[in-house]
């Protein structure tokens, strides 16, 4: 059984490596592809040989493969390179906007997941009636309304009126409020929906209506039995909206001045500057692989029938 | 004490010319001696008294005096104290008063929003471009003030002479400081001039943004601790104007080898108005008045010493955001917001609206040095043809897009513009009009009835509203005959393919900011410019203009240089060498209860040692 749950484990932790190393393969000559940096950040008068000793410099004269290799060698040895643009190791300027990016992201999710599980709840414990009416469409503009427009509405009709909420920075606490709910309304509105068909599925087993035979409250059918299992769509959903968030931290950080990662990712792919832009995609795309790792292997503890190969 | 002794003496005189007679009369004689003694006693007991009191007297009169002194020493005093009060009362309330009409606020700080950020502080340094003028180039001061129309004027860092066209001599004045106190010296610029030319013994692969402003300068040596010779290797009139450039830089050479690039990208110390503090990349930039910024707040020329204590820079990328968080009053400035944005704020009276003429004529480069039609091979190239580039003027109407879709305060744009020291006043009588039948006249003449195709290249977004310019640009030469195929293109892609000469259609090219008239011109008109297109044929004319251009750099004599200069942009612009647009206008947002005194100069940006209170 232990061997089995090894096996697992060390089987998804190889598949994880290889969608790593295709992540940074793709990045790698995509931003190859994105144009010149030394031409974008050479002064305007400089000749064509400074422009040239510039690029031997930064090894951009180098044969692609010569530098795709280089490019591996130095993720082997967790080295990226210096910014072009800040003169610093690529790493410590990523490192630097990491934790904002960590804060909004986990606020984000905070968020998501205390509106929708609620809502997923009242919604299948009451379907059909107004507050399940209200869940689906609440849920249906939280997917389709876009994160920029939402974060402009909240500055310009809560941020404008509300002296205590800032309409962007990351100068007070308070700051995180309105891109957290940005941030976290398009997972809300999947989390609500993937609780409440959970919770449906779930209220019509037996073993629901065995618990309500035996004279269980609603409050303990709900929470104790109905709930607990439905959680394993809930976690599954949470590996996935990880990268989502983290997506829509690009748009959210940009629109509240949120100095984080994804407002970094932008203006290093807009300034060329490669070892920025492979070391963010590289940190983002190793969290995403590692939270979906964590997610796969958690199911094996949560569901006893996958950890017992029962599924 | 003399008038006792002398009544004494008069006494004894008497006595003797009263005494003279026989031994009968001893008795008498003794007898009147001893009333003679005792008078004599009675004088003198009267005359000591009268001498105790007339000491006692004199010694009271010169107490009494003595205390009239004293009393009328101390009324002076009093009467001084009192004065001085009232002057410091008067003077407190003189500027108590000055305050409550200006609104003068000396402790005050300003929050200003920007749209870009540079990536490191070090003014000098190639990568900081880009966000850096509009961020933190206040930090920084140039060895020598610039007035208005790009000429160094005394009163700086340093005064400086001319050696014929040999050399410039840059002597410092005294009393200078970097902002860590350490005093500028000579031996800091010539630091400084060899940094920014890559010829620093500890960094000669500087990534210098200041090469081509100092292509000027050759071997340089320090003639004592105050006086620096700088050798003029390409001999330049413009020599000391380009230390007097907007945001020119001057490092500290102590402080800059012991902290190193890096560690002064990260926290600059120079000599400019405002003193850095600390940052949050891409966050906030927070600095504090240079309180021993040298140059007084009636200092003629800018900068001088700011009435803000503080200010404070935050970036805010999206332009939406960046109004609401002046609406939300978190920021007093916000910089770069489009006219369409701008104008109704200005319109509710809470805000001002500033226009800043940019200087930076925006025109299309049109390929007139390359011999064939790249889209008909084998065909000459339609814009060698003056009258197809004519046309092309006539048939824009820039006055109708700078109404329409600009600010409608950008001026229309003939290379320098009108005040700039060269610009032929004449020229705007000479100007290419809209007239989009002459220009249909023009294009049949030159033999283009069924038209003249190119494409149009443009960066996409970096100018306001540049999509919507350009699109009317294209349709308008459309009217006439062009047929253009308009194409965005991403600024890395672009700058690569300029730079490597490939382009060959038309492209939008700003006039280069922050230069001489005649650095303007060799970067922007000079067929050699690093953004012009490949030279295959000079014509006559575009020759003539190079010629102009080199002479221009070295005539030290102002009015030849003047003429030199108007010639050659009159040549420039009755040959229609570009299609000519407008200059730029940037359009920034601040807050009522600021009250500010606009003085713009470079770079692009409110200028912040003019801000002078917040009402609150």
């Amino acid at each position: 059984m232990r061997s089995e749950l090894g096996a697992t484990a060390v089987g998804r932790f190889l598949r994880s490596i290889a969608v790593v190393f295709g992540v940074v393969t793709i990045v790698f000559f995509m931003s190859r592809g994105a144009g010149d940096p030394v031409s974008r950040l050479a002064p305007i008068d400089a000749s064509q040989q400074e422009i040239e000793e510039a690029k031997e410099r930064y090894g951009l004269n180098d044969p692609m493969i010569e530098q795709y290799g280089r490019f591996l060698w130095d993720i082997v040895r967790l080295e990226f390179g210096q910014s072009f643009r800040a003169t610093r190791p690529a790493t410590d300027v990523v490192g630097e906007r990491l934790v904002a990016t960590i804060q909004l992201g986990a606020a984000g999710l905070f968020v998501a997941f205390a509106i929708g599980i609620p809502l997923g709840i009242v919604a299948a414990v009451r379907r059909g009636g107004a507050t399940d009416i209200f869940s689906r469409i609440g849920a249906l503009f939280g997917q389709a309304v876009p994160n920029f427009w939402l974060g402009l509405m909240l500055i310009l009709f809560v941020a404008l009126y509300i002296d205590f909420i800032p309409t962007g920075g990351r100068t007070s606490p308070q700051s995180i409020i309105l891109p957290a709910i940005t941030l976290g309304s398009f997972p809300a509105a999947a989390v609500m929906r993937f609780t409440r068909s959970a919770m449906l599925d779930t209220l019509q087993q037996d073993y629901i209506r065995t618990a309500r035979a035996k004279g269980l409250s609603e409050r303990a059918v709900l929470f104790k039995h109905a709930l607990r299992n439905s959680m394993l769509a809930v976690i599954t959903l949470l590996g996935l909206q990880v990268g989502n968030i983290l997506s829509g931290a690009i748009i959210v950080e940009t629109v509240f001045a949120w100095p984080g990662l994804g407002q970094l990712i932008i203006q290093s792919i807009v300034a060329t500057d490669y070892p920025v832009v492979q070391a963010s995609v590289l940190l983002t795309s190793v969290w995403i692989v590692f939270i979906n790792l964590v997610v796969d292997v958690s199911y094996t503890f949560i569901d006893p029938r996958i950890r017992t190969g029962a599924i | 004490m003399l008038r006792a002794s002398a009544r004494a003496g008069v006494g004894a005189a008497g006595l003797a010319l009263v005494g003279c007679g026989d031994d009968d009369d001893d008795d008498q004689q003794q007898a009147m001696a001893q009333a003679q003694q005792q008078d004599q006693d009675q004088q003198q007991a009267m005359q000591d008294q009268d001498q105790q009191q007339a000491m006692q007297q004199q010694a009271q009169q010169q107490q009494a005096m003595q205390q009239q002194d004293d009393q009328a020493e101390q009324q002076a005093m009093q009467q001084e104290q009192q004065e001085q009060s009232a002057a410091e009362a008067q003077a407190q309330q003189e500027e108590e008063q000055a305050v409550a009409d200006d609104n003068i606020d000396y402790n005050a700080t300003a929050i200003g929003a920007y749209g870009a950020f540079p990536q490191i502080l070090d003014q000098g340094s190639a990568l900081a471009r880009g966000g850096q003028s509009a961020s933190n180039n206040y930090h920084f001061g140039a060895v020598f003030p610039l007035d208005p129309f790009g000429s160094a004027v005394p009163g700086g860092l340093a005064e400086w002479e001319f050696v014929g066209a040999e050399a410039l001599i840059v002597r410092m004045n005294e009393g200078r400081t970097f902002h860590n106190g350490d005093p500028v010296t000579a031996e800091d610029i010539k630091f400084t001039i060899d940094r920014l030319t890559g010829k620093a013994e500890y960094n000669p692969e500087y990534n210098s943004a200041w090469t081509g402003e100092l292509s000027w300068t050759g071997d340089n040596e320090l003639l004592d601790e105050n006086t620096l010779r700088i050798e003029q290797g390409a001999p330049s009139v413009d020599a000391a104007n380009s230390l007097a450039l907007g945001g020119f830089p001057v490092f500290p050479k102590n402080y800059l080898e012991e902290v190193g690039d890096d560690g002064y990208g990260q926290f600059p110390v120079a000599t400019g108005s405002f003193k850095f503090v600390e940052w949050s990349p891409d966050e906030y930039i927070k600095s504090v008045r240079n309180d021993d910024y040298f140059n007084d707040r009636e200092y003629a020329y800018a900068p001088r010493l700011p009435y803000l204590a503080g200010f404070e820079a935050r970036l805010i990328p999206e332009i939406g955001a960046r109004v609401s968080a002046l609406e939300a009053g978190e920021v007093d400035v916000a910089n770069s917001i489009p006219p369409d944005l701008a104008v109704p704020l200005g319109e509710t009276g809470d805000y001002n609206v500033f226009y800043h003429p940019a200087q930076r004529g925006l025109h299309i480069k049109l390929p007139m040095t390359i011999e064939e039609d790249p889209y008909n091979p084998g065909q000459p190239n339609p814009w060698r043809d003056r009258r197809v580039r004519i046309a092309a003027n006539l048939a824009v109407d820039v006055d109708a897009i700078t109404q329409n879709i600009m600010t409608g305060r950008e001026n229309y744009t003939y290379t320098l513009s009108s005040g700039q020291f060269g610009f032929p006043e004449e020229l705007p009588e000479q100007r290419w009009g809209y007239d989009p039948e002459e220009a249909k006249r023009l294009l049949a003449e030159a033999g283009y009835e069924d038209g003249v195709e190119t494409d149009l290249i443009y960066l996409s977004g970096l100018y306001t509203n540049d999509q919507l310019f350009m699109e009317a640009i294209a349709e308008m030469l459309r009217e006439v005959g062009f047929i253009v195929n308009l194409i965005p293109e991403d600024i890395s892609k672009f700058l690569g393919e300029a730079r490597n000469k490939e382009l060959v259609a038309p492209y939008l090219f700003p006039q280069s900011a922050g230069f001489t008239s005649i650095g303007s011109m060799a970067i922007s008109v000079d067929s050699a410019a690093t953004y012009e297109h490949r030279v295959e044929v000079l014509s006559d004319e575009r020759a003539e203009v190079d010629r102009l251009i080199a002479a221009a750099k070295t005539e030290f004599d102002t009015e030849k240089r003047r003429e030199l200069l108007s010639d050659l942009v009159r040549i420039h612009y009755l040959e229609a060498s570009w299609i000519f647009l407008f200059e730029l206008v940037q359009t920034h947002v601040a807050a009522s209860r600021l009250h500010w005194d606009p003085y713009f100069l470079q770079p692009p940006s409110v200028e912040l040692w003019n801000l002078k209170s917040m009402k609150t």
